[in-house]
């Protein structure tokens, strides 16, 4: 059975300019939030038609109201026979269901006013003298609230998402809006904490936190989904005759064997929760979902955050920051390039490192070319270098592919040898702390320079040897394999294009691959020709 | 419309400081839910081919990547990643070519270019991007050409940077990268890209020099300039989801699975650090809510182009609240203009120039107001407008 509770036995389209019924859309805050929550909902929903019903049959209320699906009207007419209560339509209006994905998938909802049936003259009469003073009486309005309801019926505020949140958000001061109905309403209800309040509206003209420490009872926020102690539209969140009232229905859910139903509604009417609206669209958030409506009015721009935890934070002159600090935490990065810090920008303006010409002297059409080939060479062997040791590029450059072996692990220390004494002195610049380590020459003097042992890893070009006499370049060969335990080799892209493929560089450079390299490798493991 | 199949929802190997996913991985209060027989169960009831999404998708273990492809070959013939390419390795590559995975990688430039994708420390930071560079050169090697995401910002696009963010766009084209997608950084409050954002002249400029490239590049597109042009032309069938008519409720051009196999929404709209579970029924507040609001208020009243824009993400909204239009506005307006005038020049009538464009303004309005949608392509079709 799909009943929805709203206490306010009106006609539809009267006498509000715009009467707002339909549910509002809701979004869940995850799985384990919708899984936990829709139960208690339905539990607590079912609660407070049951304490809502009793409180007619008792007569301690003369009037309500409920939504209803079509196909639950025999549902509700056999809760309220038993009762003695009546039922008197008050219209009707389609609209989707909520957990419909279909827009074409209306359905009809009737709305009841519900009634001893003693008092139905009563009601007959005030909804016949659209009479809004003396509906709301008869469904138990405190006098500040049926006050302050009828003044922003008047004009022109929506129901019933709009509403509740400025009758909530009224505690934190009538200057919060600019609406004559609740400016009025604050102040008629006199319970708005104007201190408290003005030091949260420092936070801007369109912004209100509730600074009040009302009880949890009074926040209205979740009304539209029937999910609330206080029946009816409270006038503020301060309002006392609203937080009597409310405790009381608690307390009497309770008495009624619904204990566990009513500290569900107190869980969630503790929520930290926003109200906003803005050109039009009224949104409420908490933590466990949000809900958002169209609103007839676009003006003006309305924030109201509900915080208790903040409360006394913002009383003891924490500003309106304070009490949504806990959505804004600070993510601690320590990012060169974090936004808004001068240093920060000024890294970004400096010089990049992309800046070397020497990409042609390399084999390369452009820097981009060279180093995307040296991160390939890197990428293809990291799970060799991984391993640790010590390792030569025979032809290091400004020192980028040393860089990137040396980010691999700190297990590998890094050696590098140019015949350009312009590109060592860049290498020495990007790796200072190998400056001693980066040496201009050839590999001619290589056996001089290697470490006690030998190096673990040499990285060679092969095409670098091409142009040497045959003599010359057998000797360089067993210079680097005499050193290095084990040499790797890779291609510039012009090598790649004079010799086809790697193995046909290596084979014209007197190279084998160890093992047949994948056609993709631009890299391998070489050993002498015999 | 796409299905981003998120198994470990926003974790990641690296911080990128103008990630929008900071605010919910901040703000999670316990790992996300993992199971593979809710994800494979979920993406059964969707129906629809997916995309492996994160956070980072490299992080999913071997054996469950290789039988979330292998499921999304049967079903669909074809799979998707879009990842940041840090983690792709040698049998990563062999995957994507067994399952037919088309690869997208979020890289922002060579080097110093990519640093705004931080990784911890800088070492690590330019380890990642030359691993995401190297895997790039890789599959292009391999035939297996990726798309690139490429975000556009200070640290890529301001002054010099943006030559030479040209230059590797240049070299992306020689070794066959073939799409680009270009993005708007997005500020948000609860990450660090405030100072990273280019202003709107810098991003018109960027945008524009970026579109006079591709002239010089053939075979290289910019998603970005060809979408828009559509737009005008009322060819929307194909346009991503940033030019439909976005609900953040239940996001339409991209719906989420998560770990658990549960249904989530796009993280574009997640601003308060909560990731909201899509809504049952789409809306169209916003967008009603924009046309009928002055711009200087927030919203697109009187603007020529908001058929095509709608507003454009209510994930770049202004102010981070999703009523309001893009905070983007300004660029895309002077990006419509171009292509308006060039079209005009070429002697076709864009639609924003159309006598008949608040006809069709009226029409989808009222298709919003009853909880109905309808391409462009299909309603100046239906309504007889030339543009199309």
């Amino acid at each position: 059975m799909s009943l929805r509770l709203l206490r306010l036995p009106l006609a539809i389209g009267a006498p509000a300019p715009r009467l707002q019924l339909a549910a509002p859309r809701l979004a869940w805050a995850g799985r384990v939030m919708q899984a936990t929550w829709t139960p208690r909902f339905e539990a607590v929903r079912a609660a407070l038609l049951a304490v809502e019903l009793e409180q007619l049959a008792q007569g301690a209320i003369s009037a309500s109201a409920v939504d209803c699906l079509a196909g639950d009207v025999s549902a509700l007419t056999a809760l309220l026979r038993p009762r003695e209560l009546a039922a008197i339509p008050l219209g009707a209006y389609a609209a989707a269901p909520p957990d419909s994905a279909d827009p074409a998938a209306v359905v009809l909802n009737y709305r009841f006013a519900l009634v001893r049936r003693e008092r139905l003259p009563l009601l007959v009469e005030a909804l016949a003298a659209d009479d809004l003073e003396r509906l709301l009486q008869l469904a138990a309005f405190p006098a500040c609230c049926r006050a302050a309801l009828v003044r922003a019926l008047a004009a022109g505020e929506d129901l019933p998402l709009a509403i509740h949140a400025h009758g909530a958000a009224s505690a934190a001061g009538p200057a919060s809006w600019d609406s004559p109905a609740f400016s009025a309403a604050g102040a008629a209800s006199g319970s708005g904490p104007a201190s408290a309040a003005s030091s949260a509206l420092a936070a801007g003209p369109a912004a209100a936190v509730n600074a009040a420490a009302s009880p949890i009872e009074a926040n209205a926020l979740l009304q539209p989904l029937g999910i609330a102690a206080v029946a009816h539209v409270p006038c503020s969140a301060a309002c006392t005759a609203s937080q009597a009232l409310g405790c009381e229905r608690l307390e009497r859910g309770s008495a009624a064997g619904h204990a566990q139903a009513m500290a569900h509604l107190r869980a969630a009417l503790a929520w930290p929760a926003s109200y906003s609206q803005r050109n039009g669209i009224a949104e409420v958030q908490t933590a466990a979902l949000r809900l958002v409506q169209e609103s007839a009015r676009r003006e003006p721009q309305l924030t109201y955050r509900w915080h208790p935890a903040a409360a006394a934070s913002i009383a003891a002159g924490g500003g309106a920051d304070a009490a949504v600090a806990d959505r804004t935490a600070d993510t601690g990065s320590a990012s060169p390039i974090a936004a808004g810090h001068s240093a920060g920008v000024a890294a970004i303006a400096a010089d990049t490192d992309l800046d070397n010409p020497a990409a042609a002297d390399y084999g390369f059409a452009s820097l981009h070319a060279w180093r995307m080939r040296q991160a390939a060479v890197v990428w293809e062997q990291s799970r060799r270098l991984r391993g640790g040791g010590s390792f030569i590029d025979l032809a290091c450059g400004d020192g980028y592919l040393l860089q990137l072996v040396e980010a691999e692990t700190r297990r590998l220390s890094v050696f590098g040898l140019d015949r350009s004494e312009a590109q060592i002195a860049r290498a020495q610049r990007r790796l200072p702390h190998r400056s001693l380590c980066l040496r201009h020459g050839d590999i001619a003097g290589l056996a001089a320079q290697a470490p006690a042992g030998g190096y673990d890893f040499a990285l060679l070009r092969p095409e670098d040897l091409l142009p040497l006499p045959e003599p010359e370049r057998r000797h360089s060969l067993r210079t680097v394999f005499g050193a290095a335990r084990q040499v790797l080799a890779y291609a510039s892209d012009q090598a790649l294009r004079r010799h086809g493929s790697l193995g046909g560089l290596l084979t014209a450079a007197g190279l084998a691959a160890t093992r047949t390299p994948a056609a993709a490798d631009i890299s391998a493991e070489v050993q002498p020709l015999p | 419309m796409s299905v981003e199949l998120r198994p470990l929802g926003d974790r990641c190997n690296i911080q990128c400081r103008y990630c929008y996913q900071e605010g919910t991985r901040h703000a999670a209060a316990a790992a996300p839910r993992y199971s593979l027989p809710g994800m494979l169960a979920a993406l059964e009831e969707l129906g629809e081919p997916f995309v492996l999404f994160g956070g980072e998708a490299l992080l999913v273990r071997d054996e469950d990547l290789e039988t979330l492809f292998a499921y999304g070959l049967e079903q669909h013939g074809i799979n998707a990643i879009q990842t940041n390419g840090a983690l792709i390795e040698a049998h990563h590559i062999d995957l994507f070519r067994r399952y037919r995975v088309r690869v997208g990688i979020s890289l922002d430039g060579p080097g110093e270019l990519n640093l705004a994708r931080w990784a911890g420390s800088a070492g690590r930071t330019r380890r990642a991007t030359a691993r995401a560079e190297a895997a790039l050169d890789r599959l292009c090697r391999e035939g297996l050409a990726p798309s690139v995401i490429v975000t556009l910002h200070r640290g890529n696009a301001a002054g010099e940077r943006l030559a030479l963010l040209a230059g590797w766009i240049r070299h992306l084209h020689a070794i066959g990268v073939q799409r680009v997608r270009l993005h708007l950084l997005e500020v948000d409050t609860h990450n660090d890209s405030q100072g990273l954002r280019l202003n709107d002249a810098e991003n018109l400029h960027a945008l524009r020099s970026l579109r006079q490239l591709e002239s010089e590049l053939p075979g290289l597109r910019f998603d970005l300039f060809r979408e828009m042009r559509d737009m005008l032309l009322a060819r929307d069938a194909v346009s991503s989801c940033v030019w439909q008519a976005c609900d953040s409720y239940a996001t339409r051009g991209v719906r989420g699975v998560e770990g658990g196999g549960e249904r989530s929404n796009c993280g574009r709209t997640h601003k308060g650090g909560v990731a909201y579970l899509a809504a049952p029924r789409r809306g169209y507040e916003r967008q009603l809510a924009l046309y009928a609001t002055p711009q200087e208020r927030g919203g697109c009243a009187g603007c020529r182009f908001f058929l095509m824009c709608k507003g454009n993400c209510p994930g770049t909204a202004l102010e981070g609240d999703w009523r309001l239009r893009s905070e983007h506005c300004a660029t895309w307006y002077g990006l419509f203009e171009d292509l308006e005038t060039e079209l005009a020049a070429a002697g076709e009538q864009p639609l924003s120039q159309s006598p008949r464009r608040a006809a069709c303004e009226a029409e989808l309005t009222a298709l919003w107001q009853a909880g109905l949608d309808e391409s462009l392509q299909s309603l100046t079709r239906r309504l007889g407008v030339a543009a199309a």
